[in-house]
């Protein structure tokens, strides 16, 4: 922190930064400690270890069938995301035109917009256009939510890019589409990961609106979580938070050293 | 100048707009069909009238007067908004010296460690975060044993269905949403200011009282702006660890879906977002000076 070690002050400030830690890692790290629980009740302290509970998590159909959905719908709503936000950021960060930011807060409606009252909204909406309990209503409502997001992103990521390859680009023939698809997407690869795996974790967690909009019979991993809290309180919930937790701590991994040799590149690049 | 403009000089506005139109076009389409669109089916059905099973196309105010009159929906949004306030205020109190924390780390290892820490959690669905604070402050749980081991307590102390214990979740869930924009301020700093601050002979305290903290006052208004709003609109917390004793309007909302009455839960969806947007404003107004003077000062 600084210079000395003794300063009181700098201190205080790490031992109040450990603590925060502790709170924000502690209910990850007891879900996960929770999931060997032997006790159906989740009691503590621990009698033992038991792998049962993730041996049951393989035994409830709603979370086979919510796992399938969750990633369909991820995947979808990433995809729709980020070819409409791509568009978008693309318009915004290479024109000007009067309507610009006035088509900017437009694109972030999405997320002003409270996600309880999106999902009540949806459900009346899709109950009339026979879209509620679909998978494509869910694709499409969660891609509304993480488009404001890409579109920030890869924005972002065109703004420091620079104009000067696209000009070259066409300057020696290259069409705008072979010049968007040959020389802007590749550049501002590492934007349009971070925006992707926004929309995807964005919809992968989602809870308030999928639940006004899945059908009980065809849940979203999420939600077929939710609905097993409130009636069961067996650690079983514990050991597939635990395999969540997992799959969010190899996400991190991922983006960090996607980023990182993104980073190594240019540094090796430019020598 | 644009890239079409500039390596395509026969291309005029008309070809601008249309190459705009093509770019915009699908995601403002998309925003319109979607969620302009089930706004609009949202308002209409708050003038419909409910017969107590079903809902029937009849323009009506009934579903207005309702939670207007009755008391029970005041007292659903008291709560709700003491909620957020005690939330907000915590998240503050934790928030700020977390992010100048962060901001004085001088190894950079510790600082990315930091940021995982705070903002990994962001990774999780909200459902396994609420569970794991069940697990930790359940009768059973953790802390009640932990306690009881120490001979603290005599009977487990409640932790869990009540406001304390949605307050503790809660305040977990937005506490990176408070930190960032404070950080964001901070990391903005001059630091050349602080540095002068102390050549002038200030003390620490001084630089930090004088310097730091006015100038970081816009990062900690939208701070606890974002965090309000997040916490006036939270679901998932307050249900699981509320256990069905806490009410608030986003609890309703859902409630009144299910129960068919959507004239009431159309209602409350738009008072949630009056009453939000209400003092988000008033906020602003009260405030407007203050953040004029800082920004000048930058």
């Amino acid at each position: 922190m600084t210079a000395s070690r003794r300063d009181p002050v700098a201190i205080a400030l790490w031992a109040f930064l450990a603590l925060v830690g502790m709170y924000m890692l502690a209910p990850l790290v007891f879900v996960v400690i929770d999931s060997f629980n032997p006790s159906t009740y989740g009691t503590f302290p621990l009698a033992g270890t038991t792998l049962h509970w993730y041996a049951n998590v393989m035994q409830v159909p709603e979370f086979r069938a919510g796992l399938t959905n969750s990633l369909i719908v991820a995947a979808g709503a990433t995809v729709v995301g980020v070819t409409l936000g791509t568009l978008a950021a693309y318009a915004l960060a290479r024109y000007r035109f009067r309507t610009r930011e006035l088509a900017r807060s437009f694109l972030l409606l999405p997320i002003i917009v409270p996600a309880i009252v999106f999902g009540a909204a949806l459900f009346l909406l899709y109950i009339r256009i026979g879209l509620y309990g679909t998978l494509t209503g869910l694709v499409l409502g969660h891609a509304l939510l993480g488009l404001p997001f890409v579109m920030s992103i890869v924005a972002a990521s065109l703004q420091t890019l620079g104009r000067e390859y696209e000009e070259a680009a066409m300057d020696l023939g290259a069409n705008p589409f072979v010049t968007f698809f040959l020389v802007t997407l590749p550049s501002i690869r590492p934007g349009l990961i971070v925006g992707a795996l926004f929309a995807f974790v964005t919809s992968w967690d989602q809870v308030e609106v999928s639940l006004f909009i899945t059908r009980p019979q065809n849940n979203t991993l999420p939600i077929a979580m939710f609905n097993y809290e409130q009636n069961y309180q067996d650690p079983t919930l514990a050991a597939i938070s635990a395999v969540l937790i997992g799959f969010a701590v190899v996400l991190v991994l991922v983006a960090v050293s996607v980023l990182k040799s993104q980073e190594y590149r240019k540094l090796i690049e430019r020598q | 100048m644009t890239v079409a403009a500039a390596s395509r000089p026969a291309r005029g506005a008309r070809g601008q707009t249309l190459v705009l139109a093509g770019l915009l076009g699908p995601a403002v389409a998309f925003i319109v069909a979607l969620l302009l669109t089930a706004l609009g089916v949202l308002f209409i059905n708050s003038v419909y009238h409910f017969t107590g099973t079903q809902v029937q196309p009849r323009i009506t105010l009934e579903a207005y007067r309702r939670f207007f009159t009755d008391s029970f929906y005041a007292n659903v949004v008291w709560q709700e908004v003491r909620l957020a306030v005690v939330t907000t205020a915590l998240c503050l109190a934790i928030g700020y010296p977390t992010a100048y924390a962060i901001t004085k780390i001088r190894t950079p290892g510790w600082v990315i460690a930091a940021y995982i820490v705070i903002f990994s959690p962001l990774l999780t669905s909200s459902i396994v975060r609420a569970y794991g604070w069940l697990v930790i402050l359940a009768r059973g749980g953790l802390v009640n044993w932990v306690l009881a081991d120490l001979h603290l307590i005599g009977a487990p102390v409640r932790l869990i269905y009540n406001f304390t214990g949605v307050t503790i979740a809660l305040v977990h869930v937005l506490l990176p949403f408070t930190v960032f924009p404070i950080l964001a301020v901070l990391l903005r700093m001059d630091p050349t200011l602080r540095e002068a601050a102390s050549d002038l002979g200030a003390t620490r305290l001084h630089t930090f009282l004088r310097v730091t903290w006015p100038l970081s006052f816009p990062g900690l208004y939208a701070a606890a702006q974002l965090t309000f709003v997040l916490a006036m609109n939270a679901y998932v917390t307050p249900q699981l660890l509320g256990g069905g004793r806490i009410q608030v309007l986003p609890l309703l909302i859902y409630g009144n879906i299910s129960d068919l009455n959507w004239p009431l839960a159309a209602v409350e969806a738009i008072a949630l977002i009056g009453l939000v947007w209400a003092i988000t404003l008033s906020s602003n107004l009260l405030f407007r000076r203050r953040l004029a003077a800082t920004t000048e000062h930058e």
